[in-house]
């Protein structure tokens, strides 16, 4: 197994740079915005950059950036900022995609940190010069558009999208040949199929809306989740072990769903910290900084919009470290 | 014929053995203090204020070489290349080579081991400095195989009667 002593001391040396629960929950506590832009440029978050705390997003999108570069640097193996990119790309993809078909306005929401840049994707998408693509891409954008045109329905672009961007991402773990990123591919999967099973018992109640959103990949099968699609709130939990807690949560608290499945990633992720000189603690790390970048958002977003504390601290996620 | 002779020379076999020591030896040094320095330089690119306690766990791992390299020294002199002339036999010229491969092979296994036992340990120190102790203790130990393999090799030596 290869391993990486240089790259791997670098992030743990960051490890200790990292926001903690501790530290989160006291930034969700506080009432001035300048007492936590002052903690948060402690932890090298550039906010010299911005003059309105309205323009979080500039900062955090330049502590992205730099995160990727800094990986990229440290570590040849491409694929494992490719793995985490794809996804922006594929945001980017279905946001122009559904903006087309709604007629809505989209630049302001492109994401910047892809392995394509936003100007370039959306160049692409706007001349429909798809050949500029990878094959699987190109087609993904066509099946998704041929399907929107039969049903009228954009969630549909989402899920043909999806499917591709899952398959891109699992196609890169296996070529790095390592258990802990094939692992996690597979409960990251599960736990969006998780996901969209709630979403489909609680709002949309059409067992087709799974079918065409499942995302294959992972260990629980189709036929499981069809089979579970009207089961009692109650057994639930019972039906997909390995996940039972994370179920048990969502039935209780469905509007927190989104964080119980990124605290479950997180908590797989937290098994790299026994890992001293192999490829899975700069992974964690690159997982880690997303969350923060979340909670981030989280805090500032409430905060901008008078939300109480309590109410932050209940959406946070958990935190690495 | 004359090659044949020569490879069946007691001073030739008794430099073979030298060299194997510290061959190999030094070869688990040098990839081991590699691996242990590669981690020493993530973590000070980071941090330098943490290069002299790094420093130390970087070379833990070099002390094989150095065993290799008395046990050369001391198969080179009892074979009489560094002083007096001394007439080997084929049997004790073997003799001599077999007493370096113990601190060759141990050298070279437990050299690559403690490298990667003391860039854990620079893991540890890179998150909490006041861990030094614990992380050299954990390193320390891949040491005494290296220190068996030094202990055999030495024992060997002495047995071997030659003049």
């Amino acid at each position: 197994m290869e391993i990486y002593p240089y790259a791997v001391a670098k992030i743990k040396v960051r490890e200790n740079r990292l926001l903690t629960n501790e530290n989160l929950e006291q930034l969700a506590q506080e009432e001035e915005m300048e007492r936590i832009v002052s903690s948060l440029m402690e932890k090298d978050y550039n906010f010299e950059m911005v003059s309105r705390y309205e323009d979080y997003e500039v900062v955090l999108k330049k502590a992205e950036e730099d995160m990727y570069k800094l990986i990229k640097e440290i570590i040849e193996e491409k694929n494992i900022a490719e793995i985490f990119l794809s996804k922006n790309d594929f945001y980017n993809m279905k946001l122009i995609l559904k903006s087309h078909v709604e007629g809505k306005d989209y630049q302001d929401k492109l994401l910047n940190s892809g392995t394509v840049s936003k100007e370039e994707i959306s160049r692409i998408m706007e001349s429909e010069a798809y050949d500029r693509l990878s094959k699987n891409r190109k087609q993904a954008i066509l099946d998704a558009m041929e399907a929107y045109q039969k049903t009228k329905m954009p969630f549909i672009i989402d899920a043909i999208l999806d499917k591709e961007c899952f398959h891109h991402m699992k196609k890169l773990a296996a070529q790095m040949k390592n258990d802990f990123i094939a692992k996690y591919m597979t409960n990251l999967i599960d736990i969006t199929n998780i996901k969209t099973f709630f979403r489909v018992r609680k709002i949309y109640k059409d067992p087709y809306i799974f079918e065409v959103s499942y995302i294959e990949g992972g260990k629980i099968t189709l036929n499981h989740f069809m089979e579970n699609l009207d089961e009692d709130e109650q057994n639930l939990k019972y039906k997909f072990m390995g996940f039972s807690s994370t179920i048990a949560q969502a039935i209780d608290h469905y509007e927190n769903l989104d964080q119980f499945c990124d605290n479950y990633i997180m908590n797989y992720m937290k098994e790299a910290k026994l890992k001293a000189l192999t490829i899975e603690p700069i992974v964690a790390y690159i997982y880690a900084k997303k969350t923060e970048f979340k909670n981030i958002r989280i805090i500032f977003s409430g905060k901008l919009n008078g939300v109480s504390p309590e109410r932050i601290k209940e959406r946070l996620r958990e935190s690495y470290v | 014929m004359e090659f044949l002779e020569g490879l069946a020379n007691g001073q030739f076999l008794a430099i073979l053995g030298a060299s194997i020591a510290i061959i190999f030896a030094g070869m688990g040094s040098a990839k081991g203090t590699s691996i242990a320095g590669q981690a020493a330089a993530g973590a000070v690119s980071e941090d330098s204020s943490k290069f002299g306690k790094l420093l130390v766990l970087q070379l833990l791992p070099g002390t094989q070489g150095l065993y290799g390299f008395i046990v050369a020294f001391l198969i080179l002199s009892k074979a009489g290349l560094l002083g007096t002339t001394v007439a080997l036999t084929t049997g004790q010229g073997f003799q001599l080579l077999a007493s370096g491969l113990a601190i060759g092979i141990t050298g070279l296994v437990s050299g690559v081991a403690q490298g990667k036992a003391a860039a854990a340990g620079v893991g540890v120190v890179a998150k909490n400095g006041d861990d030094l102790g614990k992380a050299i203790t954990i390193a320390a130990i891949v040491e005494t195989y290296a220190l068996l393999g030094l202990l055999i090799s030495f024992l060997a030596y002495n047995g071997v009667v030659v003049g």
